[in-house]
């Protein structure tokens, strides 16, 4: 007899509530989520952010203002991230309303060597939109990053739209579903 | 005014030299990488290395003391290191006595503090080094090649590389980690 069909049985079995209770807690021990929030909130616009790209050319955020920027912060060394900037390239290849940032957050403790191994990477997974160094860790302070990789949208005033740590909880469904809403100016 | 401000030719040539010869040979780690490579294979010599912990204390792999060691490379900011990390200290609590579970962290001295609070929380069972810059590599990851986290390196107690896995691979290491170390429980070596 199986676990579940022994407990349907019980008379005393657990309250509906009390059970959901337990599997979120059991969910939250073992699904890991991030050690804390963002510290950029939906509905109002990010820090001021000017930072050297891979490349050498001083970016600042301020100058994306009419365009919806996707900010994914990423490292090398993170099995997603391959797959979320290879997902940005296509949205940003067909679509000439946005611009996608990524920001590389291991930039504040490589050498040149590493970043050698990173532009070949990019290369390779065929990315052509900026790539920022974090090198003194202005980006990772000012949007309290805690998990790789992390997605954050601004509409074309700069108000965030959406921001997560999407490992395990957004989708590009949902990243799709966010510049749609913006295209069609909801709120 | 610029000409006296100019150093005498002996003592340019004596700061200048150093700083070409820097360019032209950029400092390397102490065994002597010169490029970045590729994941350790099996078969391999593991590299030794020697770190510290987030109390300053030694952290130091010797390859090839004996016993066996699974090295497992990791950041505190990767979603799939903290996933698995349970698991990993599952297999130091089952093997340790046979296999010494080695951590190295990647997140570079900046991330102290995070990393200082997360071992706090999980209570790990085995040491943990910090990995860093020495020249152009880092001291721990780039001799092994590790290129994604988390990365597991078993090794033998001849020094040996046994496998190594990387990123969601680690699933499949934990899952059959009894047959795998079983035969270096035995204190068999390549070849047997």
């Amino acid at each position: 007899m199986s676990l579940i069909s022994r407990r349907r049985k019980e008379p005393h079995c657990m309250p509906g509530i009390y059970r959901l209770a337990v599997i979120a807690a059991a969910l939250s021990v073992l699904l890991p989520g991030p050690a804390s929030a963002l510290c950029v909130d939906v509905g109002k616009p990010v820090p001021a952010l000017t930072l050297p790209s891979i490349d050498g050319q001083s970016v600042s955020l301020d100058s994306f203002k009419g365009k919806i920027v996707l900010l994914a912060f990423w490292a090398s060394w993170c099995p997603r991230c391959e797959e979320e900037l290879t997902f940005l390239q296509g949205v940003y290849k067909a679509s000439g309303d946005i611009v996608v940032l990524a920001i590389n957050q291991e930039s504040q403790n490589i050498s040149n060597a590493h970043i050698e191994r990173i532009r070949k990477a990019l290369k390779e997974w065929k990315i052509d939109f900026p790539v920022l160094l974090d090198r003194n860790l202005d980006a990772w302070n000012g949007f309290c990053i805690n998990a790789l990789p992390t997605s954050v949208i601004l509409d074309r005033k700069g108000i965030v739209r959406y921001a997560e740590a999407n490992y395990y909880w957004a989708t590009q469904d949902r990243i799709a579903e966010v510049i749609r809403e913006i295209r069609q100016g909801k709120e | 005014m610029i000409s006296r401000t100019l150093l005498p030719p002996r003592t340019a040539a004596a700061v200048l030299v150093p700083l070409l010869l820097l360019q032209a040979f950029p400092a390397r780690a102490a065994d002597g990488q010169e490029a970045l490579r590729s994941l350790v294979k099996a078969g391999e010599k593991a590299p030794a290395f020697s770190l510290v912990d987030v109390d300053g204390n030694d952290v130091s792999f010797r390859p090839g003391d004996g016993r066996a060691a699974l090295v497992v490379f990791w950041s505190v900011f990767c979603p799939l290191c903290r996933e698995l990390m349970p698991g990993i200290n599952g297999f130091a609590a089952r093997h340790g006595a046979a296999v010494r579970v080695v951590g190295v962290n990647l997140d570079g001295r900046r991330f102290t503090g995070n990393v200082r609070s997360y071992l706090a929380e999980t209570a790990l069972r085995f040491p943990v080094g910090l990995d860093d810059l020495r020249g152009d590599f880092f001291i721990a990851s780039d001799p092994f090649g590790v290129e994604k986290t988390p990365t597991a390196v078993l090794v033998d107690g001849g020094g040996t590389v046994r496998g190594a896995w990387a990123a969601d691979r680690i699933r499949e290491f934990l899952s059959e980690a009894d047959a795998i170390v079983s035969p270096l429980q035995q204190g068999k070596s390549p070849g047997q």
